[in-house]
C-alpha cells in the first residue's frame, strides 16, 4: 500500500475506505437474503420476487464500490518475479515502472468511466428496470451510477499513486540511465504504433495483444489491468473504432458479472472464511492426522485427506490453499517436512477444492454448456477422490524415494501419538454437518447449487457462533476479508472477458477449433490437442477465462464426435485447475504466498514444490479422459 | 474487377443449434453472398461468425448490437423487458394465437407500420430486421390435469411474464429455467412447468413430469435479429436491400424450423411414453376469464415510461384478428 502523504489524500483514501465498507456489508446482506428466500418458499410457500435480479444487480454495485480500495490496498492480483527483485536492486526504476503503470490503469478506468456514463443518464431517463412489469420491478440507475462513481474513484486513486511515484522520482538523487528499462517501453510503443498505423491482419493483432498481456503481466502489471489493457486495445484496433472499445469495457464491467450465479463467488469465500474462524479445517486436519499419522509420509496423506473433506463444503480451490496454507504447512514445517514441499503439496491438494462438489468451476461449466449441475457434482465425485489418492500415493512415494525434497518424515510419526483422539474425531461432527446441509440440500432439492454459497456460509457461521469462535472483530474481519478477496476475482472475470471477446473477434480461437476438429484424429487426437491447451493456457490465464474462451468452440467439436458433455465437464475442470499451479501465473500460488506468514519462500519456489502434483494431476486428467466411464457410472 | 469487401460481425449468445442462430449460420451468411453476385453488386460480405456467447452472453445480447461489439445478432427481446417493451406485447397477451408463423408476419408488419416499434430498436442503436417466433406454450405436470380446478395448490414453474399467466388458477408460480426445470420437479421444488415442447424435449423433462397437456397459451416472439445502426448506415444500398430481405426470411426459416421440431417433439413424447390430453376449450375459456388484465395494466405502466403500449397493443390484436386468429380474449378491449 501506498500510505497518503496529504491530508488531502488522507481524506480521499478514508472515503474509499467507508465505500468499501459499504460494498463488503452489501455482499454479506445478500446471504440473508437469499437464505430468506430458500425459507421463505419452502417453509411458508411464499418465494421472495427478484431475488436473482437483486443479487445480480448487488454483485455490480458492490464489486464498484470496493475497486478503488481494493487498488490502494494492492489486492489486484500480480506475479511480482520481475518486479520484486527490480524492487530490491533498482528502486528509482521500480518506482518509474510504478507510475507508468498507474497512468495506464488510471486512463482505463476513465474510460470506463466516460462509457458507462451515457447509459447511467438513459437508465435514468427511461426509467429502465431489471425485473418484469407486474410482477417485480427494480429500478437499475442506481448500481449504473455507482459503476460511474466506482471506476471514477479507482482512476483517482491512480491518479494519486501516480503523482506520489512522481514526486518521489523526482526527490530521488539523478540516478544513471538504464538503456534497457526505457528500451521496453519503446518497444511496447512501436509495437501498438506499428499495429495503429500499419494494416495488421486480426490474427496478428491478436498474437500481438496476447504477447503484450504477457509482457505486462511478467513485468508485474496486475492482471487484471493487463487483461483489460490489451482487450481494449485489440478491440478499439480491430474495431478500428475506440467509440466500440470504450463501450466494450463498460459493457464488460456492467453485464459480465451481473449474474445470479457470480454470487457463489463472495458467499463460498464467506462460507470459507466461516469454516476458518469456526477451525473445522483445523479438526479436520487433526482428525486425519490421527488416522494417518502413523504412516510415512502420513502428515502429508493428512493434508490431502483434510483438504478432500473441506471440498466437500467449500466451492473454489483459493479457499482451500488460503486454509490450509495456515493449518497444514506450520504442522508440517515443524515436524520435518521442508517447506518448499509443505507448500507444494497444499497447492496441489486445493485442486481438489473445485474437482470435488460444490464446484465453482462446475457450476460456470454447467452454465455455458448448458447441462444439469446436479449432474455434474455427481459425476466428479469419483474423480476427486481418484485424485486425493493418487496425491496420497504419491506423497507417501515421495516421502520414501525422495527425502531430499520431502524432509525427515519419520519425525511426524511421534507427533500423531497421544490423547485426545475421541475429541478429534468428535471434532469431525461439524464438518460432515455442513457437506450434509450443502450436498444434501441441493440434492433434496431444497436449493440450487448457486444457493446452496448462502446456505454453507449461514452454516458455517452458525458453527462459528456455536464453537464461540465469532466475536464482533472476527465476524467483522471475515466480512472484510471476504469483500477482498471476492473484489479481486470478480473484476479479474470482468477483465477476462474483455480479452476473451478480444480475441473472438480476432478469430484465432475459431481456428484453434477448426484445426482440432479438422486433425482427423478423432475424439484421441482432439483430447490430446484439448490437454495441451488446457495446460497452455493455464499457464497464463485464469481458469474462469479459459472456460470463457474455449468452451463455446470446444463443445461443438465434442458433440460432433460423440462425446457425453458432463464427461466433457470433468475433464475439462480437472484440466484447467492444472494451471492453478503452473507459472508464471498460479492462482492456488499466488493464494498461498500472500497466506504465508513469512516471505522466506519465493514464488519460484513454491511453483517447483507444487510441480510433482501438476505432473499427477495431469496423469489423473488423462486417465479420466481415457475411461469416461469413472465419470458417469453414477449418473 | 475484384469485388470490394466488407467485414461484418454476426454473432449470438447461443449455439447454432437453436433455430434462431442456425438460420444466421446456414441461411444469411451463405445467401447473402449469393444474392451480391447474383444482383451484379460489386460488393461481398466477408462474415466473421462468433456464436455461442464467446463475444457475450444472454443477458447482453440487445448491447452487443447497440455499441458494436458485433455488427448484427440475435437480440433475445424476451430478456429486454424494460428497454424493449412492446416487443413483449406477446407474453402479455396470453391464448391469442398458437400460430408461430403467422406471429413472426404480424410482428414483422407492425415493424414496418407501427413507428413505435421501429423507433424502439433505433433508441438502442440498431434496425430490426426480423422476428423469431417460438411454439406455444403447454403444460408439462407430474399429475394429470382436466380442468383448470386440477392447478389449485399446485407449484408450476413459470419464469419471467408468464408467472402472470397463472394468476386466478390458484397454482403457485415458480421460478426457474430450462436446465433447472428437471430437478426443481424431480425434488418435489415444483410440480410442472408451464413450457414451450421444443425447449422442453431435449432437457427430457418428460421423465419428472409425463402427463402433457396441451394449452396453448400462445406463441411468443422471443427475438429479432437486429443491426448496428452505424454499420447499417455505412453499407452500400444493395447490400442494405439484400439484408432487408434475409430479414423477412430469417423469420420463415426459424418458423419453419420451429414447426417442425414442435411436429417432431410431439412425436417423440407420445413414443417415450408421456401421455399426452388436450385441455378442453370451456376450461380454457374459464382460464382465460379467471386472468386479470394483465394486457391492459402492462400497457398503462409501460405508458407512464412514455412508450405508446396502448397503441401497440390495439396494433397488435388487430392485426392477429385481421389474419384470421380468435384470441380467447380481446385484451385491448378493457375490462
Ligand atoms: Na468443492
Ligand atoms: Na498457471
Amino acid at each position: 500500500m501506498l500510505a497518503p502523504a496529504t491530508r488531502f489524500g488522507q481524506g480521499f483514501v478514508s472515503v474509499l475506505r467507508w465505500m468499501n465498507n459499504a460494498g463488503v456489508v452489501w455482499i454479506f446482506a445478500l446471504m440473508f437474503l437469499i437464505c430468506a428466500d430458500i425459507v421463505g418458499r419452502t417453509v411458508f410457500d411464499s418465494p421472495i420476487r427478484g431475488v436473482p435480479e437483486m443479487v445480480a444487480l448487488s454483485l455490480v454495485g458492490s464489486v464498484f464500490l470496493q475497486i478503488a480500495f481494493a487498488i490502494v490496498q494492492g489486492r489486484l492480483t500480480r506475479s511480482d518475479m520481475a518486479v520484486a527483485p527490480l524492487e530490491r536492486r533498482e528502486p528509482e526504476l521500480a518506482n518509474d515502472w510504478q507510475a507508468f503503470l498507474a497512468a495506464i490503469g488510471a486512463v482505463l478506468f476513465v474510460l470506463m468511466a466516460v462509457g458507462a456514463w451515457p447509459d447511467f443518464v438513459r437508465s435514468v431517463k427511461t426509467r429502465e428496470f431489471a425485473g418484469v412489469e407486474g410482477l417485480f420491478k427494480v429500478q437499475v440507475w442506481p448500481v449504473k451510477l455507482l459503476l460511474v462513481v466506482g471506476a471514477a474513484a479507482a482512476a483517482l486513486e491512480l491518479v494519486r499513486q501516480l503523482f506520489a511515484r512522481l514526486r518521489a522520482s523526482f526527490a530521488a538523487p539523478p540516478k544513471p540511465a538504464r538503456i534497457w528499462a526505457e528500451a521496453v517501453v519503446l518497444v511496447l510503443a512501436l509495437v501498438v504504433f506499428a499495429l495503429a498505423v500499419g494494416e495488421p491482419t486480426e490474427r496478428t493483432i491478436g498474437a500481438a495483444m496476447i504477447a503484450i498481456a504477457l509482457v505486462l503481466i511478467a513485468l508485474g502489471m496486475p492482471i487484471a489491468l493487463a487483461l483489460l489493457a490489451t482487450g481494449f486495445l485489440g478491440i478499439a484496433l480491430l474495431k478500428n473504432d475506440v467509440g466500440i472499445a470504450v463501450r466494450t469495457l463498460s459493457l464488460a464491467a456492467e453485464g459480465t458479472i451481473s449474474e445470479y450465479v457470480f454470487a457463489t463467488v463472495p458467499l463460498f469465500v464467506l462460507m470459507g472464511l466461516f469454516v476458518n474462524v469456526s477451525e473445522i479445517g483445523r479438526d479436520a486436519f487433526r482428525a486425519a492426522q490421527l488416522v494417518f499419522g502413523r504412516i510415512r509420509g502420513g502428515l502429508g496423506v493428512a493434508t490431502v485427506a483434510a483438504n478432500a473433506i473441506f471440498a466437500a463444503i467449500t466451492g473454489i480451490s483459493i479457499a482451500s490453499a488460503a486454509i490450509f496454507t495456515k493449518i497444514a504447512v506450520p504442522e508440517m514445517v515443524r515436524h520435518g517436512y521442508t517447506p518448499k514441499f509443505a507448500v507444494g503439496l497444499t497447492a496441489g491438494s486445493s485442486v481438489l477444492g473445485m474437482l470435488i462438489p460444490p464446484s465453482l468451476l462446475l457450476i460456470i461449466y454447467g452454465v455455458i454448456a448448458e447441462v444439469s449441475i446436479g449432474d455434474l457434482f455427481l459425476a466428479a465425485v469419483v474423480p476427486g477422490i481418484l485424485l486425493a489418492l493418487a496425491f496420497a500415493v504419491g506423497t507417501v512415494l515421495m516421502a520414501i524415494f525422495w527425502p531430499g525434497f520431502v524432509g525427515r518424515t519419520g519425525e511426524a510419526r511421534a507427533a500423531a501419538d497421544g490423547a485426545g483422539a475421541g475429541s478429534s474425531l468428535l471434532g469431525m461432527l461439524p464438518v460432515l454437518g455442513l457437506i450434509v446441509l450443502v450436498l444434501g440440500g441441493i440434492y433434496g432439492g431444497v436449493f440450487t447449487p448457486t444457493e446452496a454459497g448462502a446456505a454453507g456460509a449461514f452454516g458455517a457461521m452458525c458453527i462459528a457462533l456455536l464453537k464461540r469462535r465469532l466475536g464482533g472483530t472476527a465476524l467483522w474481519d471475515v466480512i472484510r476479508e471476504t469483500g477482498e478477496v471476492s473484489v479481486a476475482i470478480l473484476f479479474l472475470i470482468i477483465s477476462a472477458s474483455t480479452f476473451s471477446r478480444m480475441l473472438t473477434l480476432t478469430e484465432l480461437p475459431q481456428d484453434m477449433a477448426q484445426f482440432l476438429a479438422g486433425t482427423g484424429l478423432g475424439m484421441p487426437g482432439f483430447l490430446a490437442a484439448y490437454l495441451i491447451l488446457l495446460v497452455v493456457l493455464g499457464m497464463v490465464l485464469d481458469s474462469t477465462s479459459i472456460l470463457l474462451i474455449l468452451l463455446p468452440l470446444a463443445l461443438p467439436v465434442v458433440t460432433e464426435l460423440g462425446g457425453n458433455l458432463v464427461w466433457f465437464g470433468i475433464v475439462t475442470v480437472i484440466g484447467v485447475e492444472i494451471g492453478l499451479l503452473t507459472p508464471p501465473f498460479g492462482l492456488s500460488v499466488f493464494v498461498i504466498k500472500s497466506s504465508l506468514a513469512d516471505d522466506s519462500l519465493s514464488l519460484g519456489a513454491i511453483f517447483a514444490g507444487a510441480f510433482p502434483f501438476v505432473l499427477i494431476t495431469t496423469a489423473v486428467t488423462i486417465l479420466l479422459m481415457a475411461f469416461p466411464a469413472i465419470s458417469t457410472f453414477l449418473l | 474487377a475484384e469485388p470490394t469487401t466488407i467485414k461484418l460481425t454476426i454473432a449470438s449468445s447461443h449455439s447454432t443449434g437453436l433455430p434462431w442462430v442456425g438460420v444466421m449460420h446456414t441461411l444469411v451468411v451463405p445467401e447473402s453472398n449469393k444474392r451480391l453476385a447474383a444482383m451484379g453488386s460489386p460488393y461481398r460480405i466477408r462474415w466473421v461468425e462468433a456464436y455461442g456467447g464467446s463475444l457475450y452472453k444472454y443477458d447482453n445480447t440487445l448491447e452487443a448490437v447497440e455499441i458494436g461489439l458485433t455488427d448484427m445478432g440475435w437480440v433475445g427481446t424476451l430478456w429486454e423487458l424494460s428497454k424493449l417493451p412492446l416487443q413483449n406485447v406477446t407474453y402479455y397477451t396470453p391464448f391469442a394465437t398458437d400460430d408461430t408463423r403467422m406471429l413472426y408476419q404480424v410482428m414483422n408488419e407492425l415493424h414496418d407500420e407501427v413507428p413505435a416499434f421501429a423507433a424502439a430498436w433505433t433508441e438502442q442503436n440498431q434496425r430490426f430486421l426480423g422476428a423469431s417466433a417460438l411454439d406455444t406454450y403447454h403444460l408439462m405436470t407430474n399429475f394429470p390435469v382436466n380442468s383448470v380446478e386440477d392447478l389449485r395448490g399446485r407449484k408450476i414453474l413459470a419464469p419471467g411474464p408468464s408467472a402472470a399467466w397463472l394468476e386466478g388458477t390458484g397454482a403457485v408460480p415458480v421460478d426457474g429455467g430450462l436446465t433447472t426445470y428437471y430437478t426443481q420437479i424431480q425434488t418435489g421444488v415444483a410440480d410442472g412447468v408451464l413450457t414451450i415442447l421444443t425447449g422442453a424435449l431435449p432437457y427430457r423433462i418428460h421423465e419428472v413430469a409425463p402427463y402433457v397437456t396441451l394449452v396453448g397459451i400462445g406463441a411468443q416472439v422471443s427475438g429479432a435479429m437486429s443491426i448496428n445502426l452505424d454499420t447499417w448506415n455505412r453499407l452500400p444500398g444493395d447490400v442494405q436491400q439484400v439484408l432487408e430481405q434475409l430479414g423477412d426470411e430469417y423469420s420463415e426459416g426459424v418458423a419453419a424450423e420451429v414447426i417442425a421440431r414442435y411436429e417432431r417433439a410431439l412425436e417423440t413424447l407420445r413414443e417415450e411414453g408421456a401421455t399426452i390430453s388436450t385441455l378442453p376449450i370451456e376450461e380454457k375459456r374459464k382460464w382465460v376469464a379467471g386472468l386479470p388484465n394483465i394486457a391492459r395494466s402492462w400497457a398503462e405502466a409501460t405508458e407512464r415510461r412514455g412508450i405508446p403500449a396502448i397503441e401497440a397493443l390495439e396494433s397488435y390484436m388487430n392485426a392477429i384478428r385481421e389474419r384470421g386468429a380468435t384470441p380467447l380474449r380481446n385484451w385491448d378491449e378493457p375490462g
